[in-house]
C-alpha cells in the first residue's frame, strides 16, 4: 500500500473532505476510489462519515415557508419604486 | 432586470432562504424579516447581478450580510458546543468505543429532526454559516465562498471543523437523551 503511484491511507484522509463535497477531479476520484476497494479502514470512516451528512442533511430538510411570506415579500417589493 | 424577471428567480429560492434565515435567526418573525429584507435589497441591487450566474449563491449572500447587521443575530444568545477536543472522525471513533459498528445511521437514526436542529444550532455562527450554506443548498466550496463573503481556503477549513464540532454536537445530544452511554459502553 506504500507504492508512490498508489494513494495512501494518510492522503485519503486528507482528501475526505473534499471527496465528501464533491470537489475532487474525476482522476483524484478515481486514484481514491482504488484505495477504498482495498482498504477496509478507510472504506469504514469514508461511509461513516458519508452517511452522517446525508443523515444530517435528511433531517435538516425545509421547514415550511409561513403561508404569507411570499404575500409579504411582493408587497415589499410593490413598495419599493426604483 | 424587469419586476416579473425578478420575481421568476426569486419566488423558487424563497424555501431555502427561508430556511435557512430561520436556521441563523432562531424564531420564524426574525426568519421572515430578513427573508423580506434581503430580498427588497436584492431587487433594488440587482444592477449588480450578472445574468447567467448563480442567483441563489448572491441572494444568499445577500441574506448573509444581512443576517450580520441584524438585530437578530446580537440578540441570539444560545448554548454553543465547546470548540475544544473535536478530533478527525469523532463520531466514528464515539461510535466504535460504544459499540456500535460500521453505520452513521445507527447512531443518527435515534436522533430526532429536533436534535440535530439543535446540533447545528450549537455551531458557533462562523461555522454555521458555511454549514447551513452546505447542508441546505448543496452549495460547492465556490457557491459557498461567494454566499458567505470569505475565501475558497476559509470555506474549506471551517466546513472542515464544522463537520467534527457537529459530530460532537450530535454525540452530545445522544448521550442526554440517553440514546447512547458511553459509560457502559453500548447502545441504549
Ligand atoms: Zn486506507
Amino acid at each position: 500500500m506504500s507504492s508512490p503511484d498508489k494513494c495512501s491511507c494518510k492522503e485519503a484522509f486528507a482528501k475526505l473532505d473534499d471527496y465528501l463535497c464533491r470537489e475532487l477531479t474525476p482522476e483524484e476520484i478515481a486514484r481514491l476510489e482504488q484505495h477504498l476497494c482495498e482498504c477496509i479502514n478507510c472504506a469504514n470512516a469514508y461511509k461513516f462519515e458519508g452517511q452522517m451528512l446525508e443523515c444530517v442533511k435528511k433531517k435538516i430538510e425545509q421547514i415550511a415557508l409561513p403561508t404569507d411570506l411570499r404575500e409579504r415579500v411582493r408587497a415589499a417589493l410593490d413598495a419599493c419604486k426604483e | 432586470m424587469d419586476r416579473d424577471k425578478f420575481e421568476s428567480l426569486l419566488q423558487p429560492v424563497l424555501d431555502v432562504a427561508y430556511g435557512y434565515a430561520y436556521k441563523l435567526t432562531g424564531n420564524q418573525e426574525d426568519a421572515m424579516d430578513l427573508v423580506q429584507e434581503a430580498s427588497v435589497q436584492a431587487f433594488r441591487s440587482i444592477g449588480t447581478f450578472e445574468e447567467g450566474t448563480n442567483f441563489k449563491a448572491w441572494f444568499m449572500k445577500i441574506l448573509t450580510n444581512k443576517f450580520y447587521k441584524s438585530k437578530a443575530r446580537a440578540a441570539r444568545t444560545g448554548p454553543t458546543v465547546s470548540l475544544e477536543d473535536a478530533e478527525d472522525l469523532f463520531l466514528y471513533r464515539e461510535a466504535e468505543k460504544a459499540g456500535v459498528r460500521g453505520t452513521a445511521d445507527e447512531v443518527l437514526d435515534k436522533l430526532d429532526q429536533e436534535s440535530v436542529q439543535r446540533a447545528i444550532e450549537s455551531l458557533p455562527e462562523e461555522f454555521r454559516v458555511v454549514s447551513l450554506l452546505y447542508f441546505l443548498n448543496d452549495f460547492t466550496y465556490e457557491e459557498i465562498a461567494q454566499a458567505a463573503g470569505i475565501p475558497l481556503g476559509t470555506v474549506r477549513s471551517r466546513l472542515h471543523r464544522g463537520r467534527k464540532l457537529l459530530q460532537k454536537a450530535l454525540w452530545e445530544m445522544a448521550e442526554q437523551r440517553g440514546l447512547v452511554s458511553a459509560a457502559k459502553g453500548g447502545v441504549a
